[in-house]
């Protein structure tokens, strides 16, 4: 039995999944796991893991992190991702489309707090883009988030799009890569990190490269991956890596290793969501909704 | 009648007032409860820290007999690990002496963090040590980004915060040992006991960086989270510290010291010191005075080395805002 086969029995087993086992149902693990699930054909029970992330949305769109805490809500972009996936796998039938479409004007609606120009910091604050918590300033990871949803959804062209997209591309470190979100501070250039350089890599998949910066980050990202790369990081330095078209010929085996530590440790569904989705490559469902539609859905 | 103040009415107006300006903070320090601070010097991560960290405990009035069957957690500071960089984080030989010695007292003992500035906690754990450390001894580590979380009145009512959620595991501790890395902070001067409690508040509820404690007032939230936990003592990693632009991107300063108290605030006023920072200057150490602990040095009894042997400036950045916080010669900071 594969390792890919011997995690998803697991995965299925541990349902509803939140970031560790045993815990509440988390929206980001159900929506990693949702598009595990596509990617591997397992329709029904990706529909299931759909199904309940339908039952979290709130009546403004929103979802909260789990199914016991209604805010924050910055995994709403990932439902829109599950959602979309899900439809276009069944396009007959398109059951999400109206939750989708809810989930992305509230996506619409939410900004992040921008600050007056501060001198201290590398970057521009007075852009918007979106907030972990409402009512707080943007980051790098919920921007992206919000993004891949715009992706997804067929809405790329919209003007909140754009601007993720502008934020995405700026706030990248000098030498390439990204972190949480900041890039210059007192003058002292920070340090960037897989995980966030993998995501917002993922989401500027067909983004232009004026200034080189996507270019570095991927640099970033091939230097930084390995053998021992901790689960969640190789996974978003893949996804950002195959949809750019250089996925590295050694992927498979730090897959392999990484699941055999993850089935050793924690066995968390979040990790096993991410791997399944990584090993399935240029054909997972994640990387094949960020594929421009036929057609854009009126928002 | 006339409304002038008879000469009796003045004199014992002014007199409450002079004794308001010069008496109060007398009472304030005389009725105010002394604290004991444990400094070690010529610490090594490969010297025994065990029987370090158990002397430090001892000689500041810690009663192991009360942690039989109790759960202690240690809090490190993972905040953004970096390899190359073992400054950043509290080393690992720190966390494993202080498990040994409190797990030797009968406790059952668990670490946790929620990195502050990283979503992928297991990179934190590689990138530290952390990982190969706790899995050769089979100390459980608890992922405080992402535990089911519990809602707590804002025991300090500093900032505009109603309450925090903390994780499963912080609501169940018994004892919670902050085991912060001794830095400069480019934005509050410096980080230690107090501020490397910000980790135990998780991302999923606050986010990466934890912004809405910042908008709540970085100071005020220092304080309210720390009147909010359980009980807290602290074991401070300053054998290799940070210095420069902290508390992520500043410079190795090996000072070899391991410090111990019951008292974050007390601890945390005498590292200040040690560092060359006046703590009253220190704008969540100001706010912790009286209301966590004492800062004046007359009200901090010093086990082990005193301060003033160690005392080894840091070099801070040349901003305004940190340049007014070190002790000028000769100031009383007391």
């Amino acid at each position: 039995m594969s390792w890919q086969a011997h995690t998803l029995d697991l995965l299925l087993a541990d349902f509803p999944w939140g970031y560790h086992r045993g815990q509440s149902a988390a929206t980001e693990p159900l929506a990693l796991g949702a598009l595990a699930l596509l990617g591997d054909g397992r329709l029904a029970e990706a529909m299931r893991a759909c199904d309940l992330l339908a039952k979290i949305q709130a009546p403004d769109g929103s979802l909260g992190v789990t199914i016991t805490e209604a805010t924050p809500n910055w995994p709403t972009g990932w439902a829109v991702v599950a959602w979309a996936a899900a439809d276009r796998a069944q396009p007959s039938d398109r059951v999400h489309a109206e939750r989708l479409m809810s989930a992305l004007r509230w996506i619409d609606s939410e900004p992040g707090q921008p600050m007056h120009a501060v001198p201290e910091l590398g970057h521009d604050t007075t852009l918007t883009g979106w907030p972990w918590v409402a009512g707080t300033n943007a980051w790098i990871e919920p921007t992206a988030l919000a993004l891949l949803a715009y992706e997804a959804a067929g809405q790329a062209q919209r003007p909140r799009a754009q601007e993720a997209a502008r934020i995405l591309y700026e706030r990248q470190m000098p030498h390439g890569g990204c972190n949480y979100g900041n890039t210059v501070v007192l003058g002292q250039e920070l340090v960037p990190h897989v995980q966030p350089t993998g995501l917002v890599m993922l989401a500027l998949a067909r983004a232009a490269d004026p200034h080189g910066n996507i270019e570095r980050a991927l640099k970033f990202l091939h230097a930084s991956l390995g053998p021992d790369s901790a689960a969640a990081s190789l996974c978003y330095g893949l996804f950002a890596l195959t949809a750019h078209g250089q996925r590295p010929d050694a992927a498979d085996r730090w897959l392999e290793n990484a699941a055999g530590r993850t089935l050793a440790g924690d066995r968390s569904p979040y990790k096993l969501a991410l791997l399944l989705l990584a090993a399935q490559g240029a054909d997972s469902a994640l990387l094949q909704v960020l594929q421009p539609p036929q057609t854009e859905s009126p928002l | 009648m006339s409304r002038q103040l008879s000469r009796r009415a003045w004199l014992a107006t002014t007199g409450a007032a002079f004794a308001g300006m010069i008496g109060f903070p007398l009472v304030k320090r005389l009725t105010a409860r002394r604290e004991t601070v444990f400094l070690a010097k010529n610490q090594r991560y490969d010297g025994d820290l065990t029987s370090t960290i158990r002397a430090g405990l001892l000689a500041t009035g810690f009663q192991p007999k009360e942690l039989r069957d109790k759960r202690v957690l240690l809090k490190p500071n993972l905040v953004e690990p970096l390899r190359k960089s073992p400054q950043l984080t509290t080393n690992p030989a720190i966390v494993l002496a202080a498990a040994e010695v409190f797990r030797g007292w009968g406790a059952t003992v668990l670490v946790g963090e929620a990195p502050g500035h990283v979503r992928d906690t297991e990179m934190a754990l590689i990138e530290s040590g952390m990982q190969t450390a706790l899995a050769a001894t089979k100390v459980p580590f608890a992922d405080l980004n992402y535990e089911e979380v519990g809602w707590v009145k804002n025991g300090g009512g500093l900032s505009p915060l109603d309450g925090f959620f903390f994780p499963r595991t912080v609501l169940e501790a018994d004892l919670i040992v902050s085991l912060p890395k001794l830095k400069t902070h480019h934005w509050v001067g410096m980080t230690a006991a107090m501020k490397n409690l910000y980790g135990v508040i998780p991302g999923i509820k606050y986010g990466w960086p934890k912004n809405v404690l910042h908008h709540a007032g970085i100071p005020q939230t220092v304080l309210d989270i720390n009147s909010s936990l359980p009980k807290t003592i602290t074991i401070v990693d300053a054998i290799l510290c940070m210095e420069g632009d902290g508390p992520i991107m500043g410079s190795a300063k090996p000072l070899g010291m391991v410090a111990v108290g019951t008292n974050v605030a007390a601890v945390d006023a005498t590292l200040a010191r040690v560092m060359g920072l006046n703590p009253h200057r220190i704008s969540y150490l100001s706010l912790a005075d009286g209301r966590i602990g004492p800062l004046s040095e007359s009200l901090i009894e010093q086990r082990g080395e005193s301060w003033e042997t160690l005392h080894s400036p840091f070099q801070i950045l040349d901003q305004p805002h940190l340049q007014e916080l070190r002790a000028q010669p000769g100031e009383w900071v007391t």
